[in-house]
């Protein structure tokens, strides 16, 4: 039996918002790549 | 899956990650079908024989076609050669290195151009200069006591 | 069990940790000097002859740091955490104990050389830079050693799993010796190196080497010692830090099955760390970024289930709305807060991760600054920070008495998760955006530009706060153990328990076999070609140079 307890509102909350930041992040680094030019 | 109970919150959350994941990998094949690639596997060298055997013996640039350059850079203890690199602007230059003695690094600021250098072993990659200046290329793995002295540019001169 | 039944245990665990925590502290001093150095302040010069050049210090800094201070301490905790979770003696306490001593000898061995000037080698040791033959020789026992603690923690796992078929692992143990099950498997890698190629070489047996299958060998290992280091973290993150929020484990299964994955996906993934290298063809690298995508998987899993099982401690101590529940949690608590604190900063360890993992996209920033700043916030907060509040229990637990100040120990934590964001995000966005070389004495630099000299400055005022936060853990240390304040009460170990019992844990979640099975065929399959092909046209010609 799992004990009855709240939802993790919260959770997902916090998680959205580091979603967020992971993408804008990871996104500037990926523009980056490509404004420094091709490699080959 | 066998008795596994997954909150319905996790299993969203299981969701968006997997998906933000697939979405990055897609995006990075994208760009290596569009020529961002790493260095891959070239020939091996003698490494005993890399200051006597052409090319690194006697490291040049060399204009393979208009605008198209092979610069061939031996990296050692504690000096590129050559240390500088001349071409005009709008040129690709393709970039070979290698070690006579132990691993050092070669990166050009503003450029993907970043790879480790390796006895025995050949390091390619290629980068285009469009705008005239200075581009600063330094040692970025330890390689010794001066480590720190080792740098260069390439010389991008406006088109005439 | 009686009070004392853990005699042996608690010692051996406290003088591995004692070990790990003087490491620290002799590897910290490396710090500051390193962050003034970049900003235009060389001290070296006052330390000579006994430290000779920056990258001597450097060496110390890593090797103290990165290895010994992690693998004592986590030797040490898992022995603890082992025998108190299953509430069992060490099945044959003298194979830990040598073990212990073959680490304390390999330690030593490898320290002098260090601190001569004789292994100037940096914490990679790539040849064919060449250090002295007991530095490799000290490392490798330093390694077998902990093997030998490992194989003592299988046997008494076994002997627990004898004598309670039927019955669920309990999460802390099953947690702890997975741990150190993947560990033994991924330093295969560099005992390879260690045993075939380094210490052959550095005794004359060899006259070269190979560098690109030494580098290889040792990033097989390279990466999943991250985890190593990482995964004692998640036992506590998963199996203590709720019982500590007042709440209860959001998922016994599913914190399983993130270690599991660990098991498998932690090691097929270190080509990530040679995107940049000769001689590998793209087809290996771009394997290994899928895998290391899959890896990060379970660590996403963490978050969710970690987040989520403090939310039920705030929520029940009595937050309410969609963030409420964080002010509630026990903040006055300097084990909670560190830990807490640790995996905030982690996040953004953690995505920074995932840009280095993305193939092309290393190109970025490989062996710059920003590398520098990324381990420092997953090996140096996520893992530090956290292993700094779990003695905020643990040494009191062993001493039996209070902790010197909670108060202080409050300052000390927030203080060095200030100091490591301050550190951090400067080398991150020096790095980034201007390529600053990482290893290397920067100051001295005839390269270096001026645009980077404010960041290094803020990176140092960084830098020297950590060192002052480290301190202040060590007088709380040193003041608990040698302080008069017999707790009232003793401290026990943190255990949280699941909202469904584990007995209701799904067989397959603790099952050893398949799972091995399944963690040794990837690396075949993601290792294997590769390998195979390097150590085949592998060519030992490269002597061993000594040139610092």
């Amino acid at each position: 039996m799992e004990e009855p307890h709240p939802k993790p509102t919260g959770t997902i909350a916090v998680l959205i918002v580091y979603a967020a930041l992971s993408l804008a992040l990871w996104g500037s680094v990926y523009l980056t790549l490509l404004f420094r030019g091709s490699t080959q | 899956m066998n008795g596994l109970r997954i909150d319905s919150y996790e299993k969203v959350w299981m969701l968006a990650s997997g998906v933000l994941l697939a979405v990055f990998l897609v995006a990075v094949a994208a760009s290596v079908f569009q020529g961002f690639s790493l260095p891959g596997d070239e020939p091996r060298l003698d490494p005993t024989r890399t200051m006597v055997d052409p090319p690194f013996a006697q490291p040049a640039v060399v204009e393979r076609a208009p605008g198209r350059y092979d610069a061939y850079v031996r990296v050692q203890i504690w000096a590129f050669v050559p240390n500088e690199i001349k071409v005009p602007a709008g040129s690709s230059v393709t970039f070979y290195l290698t070690s006579p003695d132990v691993q050092h690094g070669f990166m050009i600021e503003r450029t993907n151009v970043n790879v480790m250098v390796l006895p025995g072993q050949v390091s390619k990659i290629s980068a285009r200069f469009d705008k005239p200046g200075e581009y600063l290329f330094v040692c970025h793995e330890y390689c010794g006591i001066g480590h720190h002295l080792m740098s260069g540019k390439v010389i991008v001169t406006p088109k005439s | 069990m009686e009070e004392n039944a853990f005699r042996l245990e608690e010692k051996l665990t406290a003088w591995q940790i004692g070990i790990a925590l003087g490491a620290l502290f002799l590897g910290t001093w490396f710090g500051p000097l390193q962050v003034l150095e970049h900003a235009g302040l060389d001290l070296y010069g006052k330390l000579a002859p006994g430290i000779q050049s920056y990258y001597q210090g450097l060496s110390l800094h890593g090797v103290l740091n990165a290895l010994v201070y992690t693998t004592f301490f986590i030797s040490g905790f898992l022995t603890y955490t082992t025998v108190h979770s299953l509430q069992m003696k060490l099945r044959f306490p003298v194979v830990n104990v040598t073990g212990f001593l073959v680490m304390a000898l390999g330690l030593v061995m490898a320290a002098i050389p260090l601190l001569l000037n004789q292994a100037t080698v940096l914490y990679t040791f790539y040849p064919p830079l060449q250090a002295s033959a007991f530095f490799y020789i000290g490392l490798t026992l330093v390694v077998v050693g902990s093997w030998i603690e490992a194989v003592g923690l299988f046997f008494t796992l076994a002997a627990w799993r004898k004598t309670h078929p039927q019955e669920r692992t309990p999460f802390i143990a099953f947690g702890s010796v997975l741990t150190m099950a993947m560990w033994l498997i991924a330093s295969l890698g560099l005992a390879a190196e260690m045993l075939f190629l380094l210490i052959p070489w550095s005794l004359g047996w060899v006259k070269g080497t190979d560098p690109l299958l030494g580098r290889t060998l040792f990033w097989f290992t390279g990466h999943p010692i991250v985890y190593f280091w990482l995964l004692p973290v998640y036992v506590s993150w998963y199996g203590m830090l709720p019982k500590q929020a007042g709440g209860k484990l959001f998922s016994d299964p599913l914190a399983r099955l993130a270690f599991w994955l660990f098991l498998v996906l932690s090691i097929p993934v270190g080509l990530h760390h040679q995107f940049a290298d000769p001689g590998i063809a793209p087809l290996w690298k771009g394997l290994h970024t899928i895998l290391t995508f899959g890896v990060a998987f379970p660590s996403f899993m963490t978050a969710f289930t970690v987040i989520a099982s403090l939310e039920l401690g705030g929520r029940a101590r009595g937050g309410t709305g969609l963030f409420g529940w964080i002010a509630k949690l026990p903040w006055s608590d300097p084990s909670f807060a560190a830990q807490a604190l640790a995996m905030l900063i982690f996040a953004f360890g953690g995505i920074g991760g995932i840009i280095n993992a993305s193939y092309n996209m290393d190109l970025v920033v490989h062996n710059t600054l920003w590398i520098v700043g990324h381990f420092h916030l997953t090996v140096g907060a996520a893992v530090a920070l956290s292993f700094i509040g779990i003695t905020y229990w643990l040494v009191p637990h062993l001493t039996g008495k209070d902790l010197w100040s909670a108060r202080a120990a409050r300052v000390q934590v927030w203080s060095f998760a200030a100091a490591m964001t301050i550190f951090s995000a400067s080398h991150h966005y020096v790095g980034f955006r201007y390529g600053v070389p990482r290893r290397t004495m920067l100051g001295a630099a005839p390269y270096f530009a001026p645009e980077w000299r404010p960041w290094l400055v803020v990176a140092a005022v960084g830098g020297i706060l950590l060192w002052a936060s480290l301190m202040l853990h060590f007088v709380l240390v040193i003041g608990t153990v040698f302080g008069s304040r017999k707790s009232a009460a003793r401290v026990e170990m943190p255990v949280a328990e699941p909202l469904r019992a584990s007995a209701e844990t799904p067989a397959w979640l603790d099952t050893w076999v398949p799972w091995l099975v399944a963690a040794i065929a990837l690396i075949v399959l993601s290792y294997g070609p590769p390998l195979a092909h390097m150590i085949a046209t592998a060519d030992l010609s490269s002597i061993g140079m000594r040139v610092w």
